[in-house]
């Protein structure tokens, strides 16, 4: 499937039948699984008690009869939920989180639960327990993380659209990696409640989708109906921007360790958006090696706290991995960690001081393509880096700062994998973020994935 | 001095934590699997972080702050 929501809706309206296509991409999900490691659960049976209970006739929304997958960390009342981790293997919650809530409201149909990094820890989507999803365009790379299968089952053409967590980079990383739209909105706008935690202070609920259209028709579906807050994205996002446009582009410092390919993308984005009469104008982001452990020192006693319940009884369940980064939590200090959230307050201000003077920010998504399944380092330009912090190098900033990002497609590097670029705009303007990304959208479009089901399953 | 893995056990045995294995505790301070950053370079990345004057910043909400509107 290559639709966008749109033209799955218009054959709604015309006549075709969800239910058959929910089953349709079940059994190819299931056909595919072995190699895709992208499910957790198929939920074939909801997803077509859910279809039946459709009415037609009364007044549909865009998202009636549309199918999509959902992390394994969000809740769904009967459906077993194990935040891709052997510790809630068996665990069938009693609620919808609401963000499933809001979409069944909305009509559309849940067609998975999907794989995950262990308890989203991780950017690689790594899991040893339920498998690695392997990158749908390479398969002996990796798909990206922690929202690996959600990435997966959109790439493959197996969901319209899905639902993941970002808590470092976890929606837009897969995103970048697997060639598919992923948007965080700002924080507060989509509510957690429902959702297996990571950490409190830097959890998002986001969507994974093939273009920016379809990603601002979920977020309308799913953000919290807050008449205080700026309003949501409009149905027509193609609308000019003035060419009063403002872009911040990070200083070329920033950019070092930024793997050619990805450089080269970048470069072709701002030479598009000047064309289109926007402003490039250079801005200085904090440091961003200091903002990653400002980052770790909540990140990890908030994962340990949450953690507490289980790791008395069931410690020898989780991924090694895991368990090391809860350790880690273990041994910071609490003076460390209210530091950390001042530094936070302090990113946030200066920002949001950055913001008044530019409309947006760009930056490349991850500082490299998929790295291979298995390496823990990366060389660039000669140098070796850890693959988690190239991974989530430009993307962890903002999870502290809440600011809405998104990454968008923009073409694939010399070997065919993916280039993802990140935009950032200002708190709460979600919509003008998503306008600066169809924008964007115009000179790259979405990934030619026509036939990248049949090529992955017989790779 | 750096974090010996002695600290590690009195905290676990003095203090109020969780039970964590020998396995653990080395792997906080010498990392063998690739996934975490060696907990002593970490502690002197914070350490440098807390050089920081903060002045008066108060800690971050769960939320940033929506913009304000014009009366």
């Amino acid at each position: 499937m290559n639709l966008t929501i749109g033209e799955l809706a218009r054959g709604f309206a015309g006549g075709a039948d969800p239910g058959a296509l929910a089953a349709s991409l079940v059994d190819r999900a299931a056909a595919v699984n072995a190699r895709a490691h992208a499910y957790i659960t198929l939920t074939r049976e909801h997803a077509l008690a859910t279809a039946a209970s459709l009415e037609r006739g009364r007044e549909c929304g865009p998202l009636w009869g549309v199918p999509y997958a959902a992390k394994d960390l969000f809740e769904t009342r009967g459906i077993r939920t194990t935040a891709g981790s052997r510790v809630l293997e068996d665990w069938i919650p009693t609620r919808d989180a609401v963000v499933i809530a809001r979409l069944a409201a909305a009509g559309a149909i849940l067609l998975s639960k999907t794989n995950q990094h262990e308890f989203a820890h991780g950017a690689t989507g790594i899991n040893a327990h339920f498998g690695t999803a392997p990158n749908p365009w390479q398969p002996d790379c990796l798909a990206g993380g922690s929202s690996s299968g959600s990435a997966v089952a959109v790439a493959l053409g197996l969901a319209a659209f899905s639902l993941g967590s970002d808590t470092g980079g976890s929606i837009r990383v897969p995103a970048a990696l697997s060639g598919i739209v992923g948007l965080k909105p700002t924080a507060g706008r989509v509510s957690t409640e429902g959702m297996v935690p990571y950490c409190w202070s830097l959890d998002h609920v986001g969507i994974l989708a093939r273009t920016v259209a379809d990603t601002g028709i979920v977020l309308r579906a799913i953000a919290e109906p807050d008449p205080t807050l700026p309003a949501l994205p409009v149905a027509d996002l193609s609308m000019p921007r003035p060419a009063t446009l403002r872009i911040g582009v990070p200083r070329d410092a920033l950019l070092d360790g930024v793997a050619p390919d990805i450089l080269a993308a970048f470069e072709t984005a701002m030479k598009f958006l000047h064309g289109e009469g926007a402003r490039i104008l250079p801005i200085d982001l904090p440091d961003l090696d200091q903002a990653r452990t400002v980052s770790l020192l909540v990140q990890m006693p908030e994962a340990l706290s949450y953690h507490r319940r289980y790791l008395p009884t069931k410690s020898d369940l989780y991924g090694d991995d895991v368990r090391s980064g809860l350790a880690f939590g273990q041994f910071l200090l609490a003076e460390q960690y209210v530091g950390a959230k001042r530094m936070i307050e302090r990113y946030r201000r200066e920002l949001a001081a950055t913001l008044e003077t530019v409309d947006a920010l760009i930056t490349p998504t991850c500082a490299i393509v998929a790295p291979r399944i298995g390496a823990t380092t990366v060389t660039i330009d000669g140098r070796e880096h850890a693959v988690g912090n190239a991974l989530t190098r430009f993307t962890g900033l903002f999870n502290m700062t809440g600011n809405p990002a998104i990454s968008i497609p923009a073409g694939r590097d010399k070997a065919g994998l993916p280039i993802g670029l990140q935009i950032v705009g200002r708190v709460y303007d979600d919509a003008g973020l998503l306008a600066v990304a169809a924008l964007l959208e115009r000179r790259f479009g979405p990934l030619d994935a026509t036939d990248r089901y049949d090529r992955f399953l017989g790779a | 001095m750096p974090v010996s893995k002695r600290t590690l056990e009195s905290m676990t045995t003095e203090l109020p934590t969780l039970a964590w294995s020998d396995a653990d505790l080395a792997e906080l301070l010498t990392p063998g699997a690739g996934v975490i950053t060696g907990f002593q370079e970490f502690v002197e990345k914070a350490r440098a972080l807390a050089r920081i004057d903060l002045e008066d910043t108060p800690l971050a909400d769960l939320f940033p702050k929506p913009p304000r509107r014009a009366p």
